[in-house]
C-alpha cells in the first residue's frame, strides 16, 4: 500500500513537473513568436520627419522610453577597437544631406559581425525597443531586441 | 496623402513648425514691402550674415540659449549699419557688404578654429540653408519666436503712418515733425528681429528671398502701400504654408522649398500682371 502511495506520490510531482516545464517552455516559445507591437512606425514617413523625430527622440527620450519603433535608414556601424565593441546604428539623413540623426540598435539573437551584417549604406528596417544605457558615464539611446531587415540582394 | 498629412500634423514638432513659418512669413513680408521701397532689400542679406557669425560665436562659447547672443548683436549690426550707411565716406551698399561677407568670413574662422562639433559642414550647412531647422524646435522657441513675432506686428499696426511717411518721403516726412531717423532705427530694430527670427525658417542666405519676393509680387498686381502689404501678407503666409507641408510630405529642405514656392508666386503675379496690362491696352 505504502509502495503504491509513493509511487501516486512521485507520478504527481512528475506530471506537475512536467506541466510547470511545458509551460514554461510554452511561455518562452510564445514570447519567442510574439511579434513586437509597433508604437512609433517612423518606416512610411518622409525623411523629414524621420529627421525631425529622431531628432526629438534624443532630446526628450523619456517619453519614448520603453516604446516600440520601427524605422528605415542605411546601415552603418562603429568599431570600438579599444573596448572592442561594435556598435550598429540606422542613420537617417535630412533633406539636405548635410546632417543626419542615427539611432544605435542591437539585433536580437547571435549574430556574426561582419559576415551576417549588411554592408554599410545598406538600406535597412529596424525595429526595437527604445532604452537608454550608461557608458562610461554617458548616457546613450539604443533599440534593444531589434529586428533587423534589408534587401540581401542589392548591394550598395 | 491626406492621411499621411493627418498624421504629420499630429506631430507637436510639426504643429510648431507651421505656427512659427506662419508668424515668420507674416513679419517679414510686413517689412518686406517697406525695405524694397527704401532700397534696403539687401539688409536683410548684410543682417543675416552678421547673426550667422554672432551663431557662431555663441557656439565657440557654449552659449545654451544662443538667440540671446545673436538677437542683440544683429540689432545692434542693423543700428551700426544704419548709421554708417548715412555715412559719406562708405556707402550704404558697401557698408552691407563689408558687414556681410565680414561676419561670413569671420563667423567660418572662428568655427572651423574653435568649434567642438563633431560635424562642422553639418553645423555651417543647418545655419545657411535652415535645413530642418524649423521642425526641431523646443517649445521654449516657440514661445519665443510668437512673442517677438507679435511685438512686430503690434509695432507695424501701431506705426504704420509714420512708416509709410518715412517710406516714401523721408525729407517730407522729416519736414513735417516726423522723427525720420528715429523711425528708421525702429525699422532697423524690427528687421533684425525678424532676421534672427527667420534663421530657423530658412536659414541665414535664404532671409532675403522670404522678406523680397512676397512683396514684389504683391507689387506686380497692386499699386497703393496698403493693399501691397496686405496682399504680400496673405501670399507670403501662403507660401509658407505651401512649402513647409511640400516639404514635410515630399522631404525636400523646408528653407529653398518656401523660396522655390515664393519664385513660382512671383512667376504666376507677374504673368497675371502682363495678362491685365495686355487686356488693358
Amino acid at each position: 500500500m505504502k509502495k503504491h502511495v509513493s509511487r501516486l506520490i512521485f507520478s504527481l510531482i512528475a506530471v506537475i513537473l512536467s506541466v510547470c516545464f511545458l509551460m514554461g517552455a510554452g511561455a518562452e516559445m510564445a514570447n519567442l513568436a510574439e511579434p513586437l507591437v509597433i508604437d512609433l512606425d517612423l518606416s512610411n514617413m518622409s525623411g523629414t520627419v524621420v529627421y525631425a523625430q529622431v531628432y526629438n527622440m534624443m532630446c526628450d527620450p523619456d517619453s519614448y522610453l520603453g516604446k516600440v519603433i520601427r524605422m528605415a535608414g542605411y546601415y552603418n556601424y562603429f568599431d570600438d577597437q579599444a573596448h572592442g565593441i561594435v556598435y550598429h546604428a540606422c542613420i537617417v539623413p535630412d533633406a539636405t544631406a548635410c546632417c543626419a540623426q542615427g539611432i544605435e540598435f542591437v539585433w536580437a539573437g547571435e549574430h556574426l559581425w561582419p559576415d551576417e551584417y549588411p554592408e554599410i549604406g545598406t538600406d535597412i528596417i529596424v525595429t526595437g525597443r527604445l532604452e537608454l544605457y550608461e557608458e562610461d558615464g554617458m548616457k546613450y539611446l539604443h533599440l534593444v531586441d531589434a529586428e533587423l531587415t534589408w534587401n540581401q540582394e542589392i548591394k550598395p | 496623402m491626406i492621411d499621411q498629412l493627418r498624421t504629420y500634423l499630429n506631430f507637436p514638432f510639426v504643429q510648431y513648425a507651421l505656427i512659427v513659418g506662419v508668424l515668420i512669413a507674416l513679419c517679414s513680408s510686413l517689412l518686406g514691402v517697406t525695405l524694397v521701397l527704401k532700397r534696403f532689400s539687401f539688409i536683410g542679406d548684410g543682417l543675416s550674415h552678421v547673426a550667422f557669425g554672432a551663431m557662431a560665436i555663441a557656439g565657440v562659447l557654449r552659449l545654451t540659449n544662443d538667440m540671446l547672443f545673436v538677437l542683440p548683436v544683429t540689432v545692434l549690426s542693423a543700428v551700426l549699419l544704419l548709421r554708417t550707411g548715412q555715412n559719406t565716406k562708405i556707402k550704404g551698399d558697401a557698408a552691407i557688404a563689408m558687414i556681410s561677407v565680414g561676419a561670413l568670413a569671420v563667423g567660418y574662422l572662428l568655427l572651423s578654429l574653435f568649434s567642438t562639433s563633431a560635424n562642422l559642414s553639418g553645423d555651417v550647412c543647418t545655419t545657411l540653408f535652415g535645413s530642418t531647422s524649423i521642425l526641431t524646435l523646443t517649445q521654449a522657441e516657440v514661445w519665443l519666436c510668437t512673442g517677438l513675432s507679435l511685438a512686430v506686428v503690434l509695432i507695424f499696426a501701431f506705426f504704420y503712418n509714420k512708416i509709410f511717411a518715412v517710406t516714401f518721403d523721408e525729407d517730407f516726412a522729416r519736414a513735417s515733425g516726423t522723427k525720420a531717423e528715429a523711425y528708421n532705427l525702429l525699422i532697423a530694430v524690427v528687421i533684425a528681429v525678424i532676421i534672427v527670427l527667420a534663421m530657423n525658417l530658412v536659414g541665414s542666405l535664404l532671409i532675403s528671398a522670404l522678406i523680397i519676393f512676397p512683396a514684389m509680387s504683391a507689387m506686380r498686381l497692386f499699386k497703393s502701400f496698403k493693399s501691397v502689404t496686405i496682399c504680400s501678407a496673405v501670399l507670403s503666409v501662403t507660401c509658407a504654408l505651401l512649402g513647409i507641408l511640400i516639404s514635410i510630405l515630399w522631404s525636400t529642405p523646408v528653407g529653398s522649398t518656401i523660396v522655390a514656392v515664393d519664385i513660382g508666386a512671383f512667376l504666376i503675379f507677374c504673368t497675371i500682371a502682363k495678362i491685365k496690362g495686355g487686356i488693358a491696352k
